[in-house]
């Protein structure tokens, strides 16, 4: 209401004054987006919990944790890296200092998997221990929707930080170099390399932790439950497998499905990588453990395959059965 | 404009059975939900959950047919984005401000951004929670959760909204805000309002239609007027020689309840109200109200016979 009392009234100038109105509640008749756009919230809410963006430091300080120390891994190999070959030349840096983005990977995947195991409950958990799953599941969305939304969100998550770090690598290796074009031309098919591991990882990884937090009703269990599936197995499987009859049990645990995909996508194998390590080692090359992977390449590829669809499959369904 | 069923309801259920195993939780139930506010009545298990489970459809009955707003709510998700829910349980994100969870309801409905930002604001105005928008939920009193429960249902702007028990858990004054808001929200605001609740208090208050479930079937369904409609019982209340008063209606014939706020007086002709004014004449009582009585809906459910005064009749 315009307050008579008020110097615009008091000049008497009509166009000055305000008046508000109460236009009581308005019926919305703009356009309604549907599945598409339910399906864009719940993926942007994903990667705004998982990194706990709009909310307080305390939220922040996990997830922006675990990407400060990934990366400061990374600057630090990309410095060592630098300042080998520098040093000891192409040949000497990568024997000794070995800061390659393979090597990167098979360093952090207990890093990524324990940030996975502590932010990826943020996703699931807190909706189904609030009641605030019904509410998505009463709009036009339904489970298979809100699920696939909340993984593609925490992949998104998984691969940028998966990458960061890389890319951080990448750019100290370059500029360390003293010929930076020419190992950039010589060494750009690292960048499909570490850009499909880190996929495959992000991927295997964020399934895994989607199950894991769809059963678990309370964030600390999920992430207890989500280490217990990376150690336990591990625990178990490795001193077995080192006997060759039963090297297939490591398909049981996930570090080393990772670390041998990992290596599989790296293609350790690779001639000029093996010919570098018997030139160097002047003979010795045969006293070197091979970097190749230790099963065929589709039978590694099954295994990961199972690993990704089977968790992702059990929630699913778990899913679809849910109710008010 | 809301599409409508050929029958003129939103919603219409036809002999819709549903069973979990062995148990019957709906048998061939037929409603019919016109616009206005209908309140669905019935015990724990009569089968109100279950009703409003399938009318949002979330699983399909076992057998019979259910359309909302014309459409087969299960083959059609799209149709849930025109209905809004408010649960009974909590459902509430304590860490989220209201502002940001309703913007974000809006958009899970369907809405563009910035719409969905200019709804939230909106309909937490019409709640009354625009100073507090921004705090986070979990700082908030039982009644401005329920309220921002109502909210989120209704952000989206649906046609019909389902309010499971929305006033549980509030205080007095609480309670009549939250009944108020219901009211509000189909004769302000247009949407057409299903209230689930198991007090009839709070039906007779806020709805125009009731359907009564037991044991999964429909017992009763009507107006509430037709039920709450007036008596041929007078309320009446005077400020003194009550006794005096009582004993002039009883000298005339008339058949007299004393409850604890005034008497019930029931009369078989016309000339009651003329009965009464000779009887405070004679008692010398002065008169303080007189009013017809209405019946309630508790009444009817527990088979009281209405017209006959009682002691606790005169109750009002």
């Amino acid at each position: 209401m315009s307050d008579p009392a008020s110097p615009a009234a008091a000049s008497g100038d009509p166009k000055a004054t305000g008046v508000v109105f109460d236009i009581g509640y308005q019926r919305y008749a703009g356009p309604r987006e549907g599945r598409n756009r339910a399906r864009r919230a719940v993926y942007r809410d994903g990667i705004r919990k998982a990194l706990g963006l709009g909310r307080g430091p305390r939220t922040k300080l996990l997830p922006w944790g675990f990407i400060s120390l990934l990366v400061v891994i990374g600057v630090i190999m990309a410095v060592m890296a630098g300042a080998g070959q520098r040093a000891l030349g192409d040949a000497g840096a990568n024997l000794l200092v070995n800061a390659s983005h393979r090597v990167y990977y098979a360093f952090t995947i207990t890093i990524l998997f324990v940030f996975a195991a502590l932010v990826a409950p943020r996703l699931l958990c807190p909706d189904r221990r609030n009641g605030t799953l019904h509410l998505y599941l009463v709009r036009p969305l339904t489970s298979t929707d809100y699920l696939a939304a909340r993984w593609a969100a925490f992949l998104t998550v998984m691969v940028v930080v998966s990458w960061l770090p890389q890319f951080v690598l990448l750019t100290g290796r370059v500029l360390g170099h003293p010929e930076p074009v020419s190992y950039l031309a010589d060494t750009w098919n690292d960048i499909p390399r570490f850009l499909l591991s880190g996929l495959a990882t992000g991927a295997l990884v964020t399934t895994v932790a989607m199950l894991a937090s769809g059963l678990a009703t309370r964030r600390g269990y999920a992430s207890v439950l989500l280490i217990a599936v990376y150690l336990i197995p591990a625990a178990i499987t490795r001193p077995i497998s080192l006997i060759p009859e039963y090297q297939w049990v490591a398909i049981f645990d996930l570090s080393q499905v990772l670390g041998e995909m990992n290596t599989l996508i790296f293609d350790g194998s690779n001639p000029e990588i093996q010919g570098l390590l018997a030139q160097l080692a002047e003979g010795a090359a045969a006293d070197i453990e091979p970097v190749g992977t230790r099963f065929t390449r589709t039978f590694l590829l099954t295994a990961y395959l199972v690993w990704l669809v089977a968790p992702g499959v059990l929630v699913w369904r778990y899913y679809r059965r849910l109710t008010l | 404009m809301t599409p409508v069923h050929d029958s003129g309801a939103l919603m219409t259920l036809s002999r819709v059975t549903k069973r979990y195993g062995s148990t019957v939780a709906l048998h061939e139930v037929d409603i019919a939900v016109p616009e206005g506010i209908m309140g669905l009545l019935g015990e724990n298990g009569a089968g109100k959950s279950t009703m409003i489970k399938i009318l949002l459809g979330l699983f399909p009955p076992n057998e019979g047919d259910v359309r909302v707003l014309g459409q087969d709510v299960i083959r059609s998700p799209l149709v849930r984005s025109r209905l809004g829910y408010m649960p009974e349980h909590d459902c509430l994100p304590i860490e989220a401000p209201a502002a940001e969870f309703l913007c974000h309801m809006a958009e899970v409905s369907g809405l563009p951004t910035a719409r969905a930002r200019m709804r939230a604001a909106d309909t937490l105005r019409h709640v009354g929670l625009f100073e507090a928008r921004h705090r986070p939920m979990g700082t908030y009193s039982t009644g401005m959760k329920q309220r921002v429960k109502l909210a989120q249902a209704l952000v989206h702007d649906p046609d019909i909204v389902l309010l499971d028990e929305p006033a549980a858990g509030l205080d007095p004054a609480g309670r009549d805000e939250m009944l108020d808001l219901v009211r509000r929200t189909y004769r302000e605001f247009g949407i057409t309002v299903v209230f689930s609740s198991h007090l009839m208090s709070d039906v007779e208050r806020t709805c125009d239609r009731i359907t009564v479930l037991e044991g999964g079937q429909v017992a009763r369904s009507g107006a509430v007027a037709d039920y709450t409609a007036e008596t041929r019982t007078l309320f009446v209340e005077v400020d003194g020689n009550r006794d005096r008063f009582v004993s002039a209606l009883k000298g005339r014939g008339v058949a007299v309840a004393v409850g604890k706020g005034g008497v019930a007086v029931q009369g078989s002709d016309t000339d009651l109200c003329d009965l009464v004014r000779d009887a405070l004449v004679e008692a010398e009582a002065p008169l303080r109200r007189m009013a017809p009585r209405r019946r309630e809906l508790a009444e009817i459910f527990t088979g009281a016979d209405d017209d006959r005064p009682e002691s606790g009749g005169a109750d009002q």
